[in-house]
């Protein structure tokens, strides 16, 4: 079986900030792997621990991806095919999953797919359900519970309240939540072996793709601009003993009809 | 020039969709068609008195529960029957798979979880959380048919007006999708929907014990609240249910006011409630993020602070 773990670099969401006008700036702000991905590949790696013979494929993208793989191959993926971020800067997840779709068709084939359920910088989840619309396979999303029994994968989805129990034949794609696994720490012998672990580089026209297919030219979402919200609060201190405080609080509150 | 398409997995969404459905139909120069699926497809007069100029039903037992892959063909075949130039799906965790894969089988673009949709140089424009909620991007749909996905509670669903439009069956077809759902559990969440609560006290990790919750039980009952929280004590702690949480991966909240006791008011929660009326920050930290965010700000110990809010609401409140 093959378990093909996707992951992608962000910037620190953490890190960003907006400057005098109020714009997002991401300039000089570090990297990191998107940490749902993480969750992805440990559900790969407690895959591979049940079942011997299984092997591990990250495909992985970013700004400074050759470097940041190697933090997944640590965790115990056993190769990776990497594509640099730059090449399809600009584009949506219409225009990435034509990357990753074709980048997954190249190196065979994959039994099951394994994403986050999104990513911390754009967080739109639609990454997994394209793929699985390219592909032509079924998807599950939000797991929070994965194995695989034989030729099927079983699934508990969370959404919102309701626990959904499903099976998948394989191949397919699974996009995982947080509360599925806590992603482990890899040990420094570990960190040491990840940067002998095969890794390969593949530019677009690797995978087939002509620069027109992805970047804003195939996009079908134009981001034009990104914000820090604005939030006008009166920003009333209250002061004095808990008791008084208490009195002004509830004078206030009568006051803006809460109650 | 065409209609707009609209359609949600749930018939209130549906209503407020409509209603924001109706400026875009107008400046397009197209009609409203609702598709009332599964379920809904009984309450077809309830959209055509709300908005929709044609509403289309299929009451297709694949429609129920909502499932991926017969939503993606359902919205598919409505698409190509209705040739709109916008489709507006109300955004739920499954129902944006659907829209995503509908997206990707017509090579356009996909809107997630738009918010104040409008029309910009003629293209479908609006706002969404970005980097966890630290920004908002402002973005737009460049291709042909315009799908967006649109949150819950934007806007008020209108009231039933008039005759209506038309109602009209349709038949799709619907193949047994691949992913089987073999059980379906629902999670118990008691009496709590925050998302209808005008009060809300939150707890957060100041609050040191799961017994303390009481503190913010007490306060949110002698306001006729309900009681939030963070992550950290639904998820880490479990001392409450995930009906609880607010924030980026909680429940999306926008009461009268929101009480925060001992909550630091990181973005991640702060993406979750910043739409309420009134914040309130109780924190003894004057650097907290929720402090500075905040309308009315108590900054001293909860456990001095909430006893004596308590005493001062039911008095009020002649309780
Ligand atoms: C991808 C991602 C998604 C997330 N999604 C969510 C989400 O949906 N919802 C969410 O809530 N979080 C979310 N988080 C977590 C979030 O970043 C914060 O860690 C969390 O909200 C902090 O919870 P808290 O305010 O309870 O705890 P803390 O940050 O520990 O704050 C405790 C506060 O209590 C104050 N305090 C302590 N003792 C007292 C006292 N005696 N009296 C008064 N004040 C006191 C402290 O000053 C402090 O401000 C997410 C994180 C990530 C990375």
């Amino acid at each position: 079986m093959r378990i093909v773990p996707l992951v992608k670099q962000v910037v620190d969401v953490d890190q960003v900030k907006a400057d005098a006008d109020g714009n997002i700036q991401t300039q000089g702000v570090p990297f990191k792997i998107s940490n749902y991905d993480k969750n992805g590949v440990e559900a790969a790696v407690r895959i591979k621990e049940k079942n011997p013979g299984t092997e591990i494929v990250a495909l992985a993208t970013g700004p400074n991806i050759k470097e940041g793989v190697k933090e997944v191959l640590a965790m115990g993926c056993d190769k990776a095919f990497v594509i640099n971020s730059s090449e399809f800067k600009g584009s949506d997840t219409l225009a990435s999953s034509r990357v990753i779709a074709a980048a997954i068709q190249k190196m065979g084939g994959a039994d099951l797919i394994i994403g986050g359920e999104g990513s911390l910088d754009a967080y739109t989840g639609f990454l997994g359900p394209r793929l699985s619309m390219r592909l032509g396979i079924p998807i599950v999303t939000y797991a929070v519970g994965l194995e695989v029994q034989g030729n099927l994968a079983k699934v508990r989805s969370n959404v919102g309240g309701i626990l959904e129990d499903f099976e998948v034949p394989l191949p397919c794609i699974v996009t995982v939540s947080e509360e599925i696994n806590q992603p482990r720490l890899p040990a420094l012998i570990q960190i040491l072996q990840a940067g002998k672990k095969p890794t390969q580089e593949w530019k677009l026209s690797d995978v087939g793709l002509s620069a027109d297919a992805v970047g804003e030219a195939g996009a079908g979402v134009k981001i034009l601009k990104n914000q820090a919200p604005k939030m006008e609060r009166k920003r009333v201190r209250i002061k004095g003993t808990p008791e008084e405080a208490a009195e002004q609080l509830v004078q206030a509150l009568r006051k803006e009809g809460v109650f | 020039m065409g209609d707009v398409l609209v359609t949600a997995p749930d018939a209130e969404h549906g209503y407020e969709l409509l209603a924001q459905a109706g400026p875009l139909a107008a400046q397009v120069g197209g009609k409203v068609v609702y598709a009332a699926l599964g379920d809904q497809a009984a309450q077809a007069k309830e959209f055509a008195t709300r908005g929709a100029h044609r509403v289309l039903t299929c009451s297709d037992p694949a429609l129920t529960p909502y499932q991926t892959e017969p939503y993606t063909e359902a919205y598919l075949q409505l698409i190509e029957k209705v040739k709109p130039s916008i489709v507006l799906i109300g955004a739920t965790i499954r129902s944006k798979d659907a829209a995503a894969r509908v997206a990707t089988k017509l090579e356009v673009g996909c809107g997630c979880e738009i918010m104040n949709l409008r029309l910009d140089g003629g293209r479908l424009t609006g706002e969404r959380v970005y980097f966890s909620g630290r920004s908002l991007a402002t973005e737009r749909l460049l291709k042909d048919p315009q799908i967006a996905t649109v949150p819950a509670r934007l806007v008020d669903a209108p009231a039933p007006q008039g005759a209506g439009g038309s109602v009209e069956a349709v038949a799709l077809k619907l193949t047994p999708p691949k992913a089987k759902i073999v059980k379906r559990e629902k999670k118990e969440s008691g009496s709590v929907h925050l998302e209808d609560a005008d009060i809300i006290v939150s707890a957060g990790r100041g609050i040191k014990k799961k017994e303390d919750l009481k503190l913010a039980e007490d306060l949110a009952a002698a306001l006729g609240g309900q009681v939030g929280c963070t992550r950290p004590i639904a998820a880490d702690l479990k001392w409450l249910g995930d009906a609880h949480w607010i924030g980026l991966s909680g429940h999306e909240v926008k009461p009268k006011a929101y009480i925060g006791l001992g909550v630091s008011g990181q973005i991640q929660h702060v993406a979750g409630m910043r739409s309420s009326k009134i914040i309130v920050a109780i924190n003894k930290d004057e650097e907290a993020p929720l402090v500075k965010i905040s309308d009315y700000a108590v900054v001293d110990d909860l456990y001095k602070v909430v006893p004596a809010l308590v005493q001062a609401v039911k008095k009020a409140r002649g309780q």
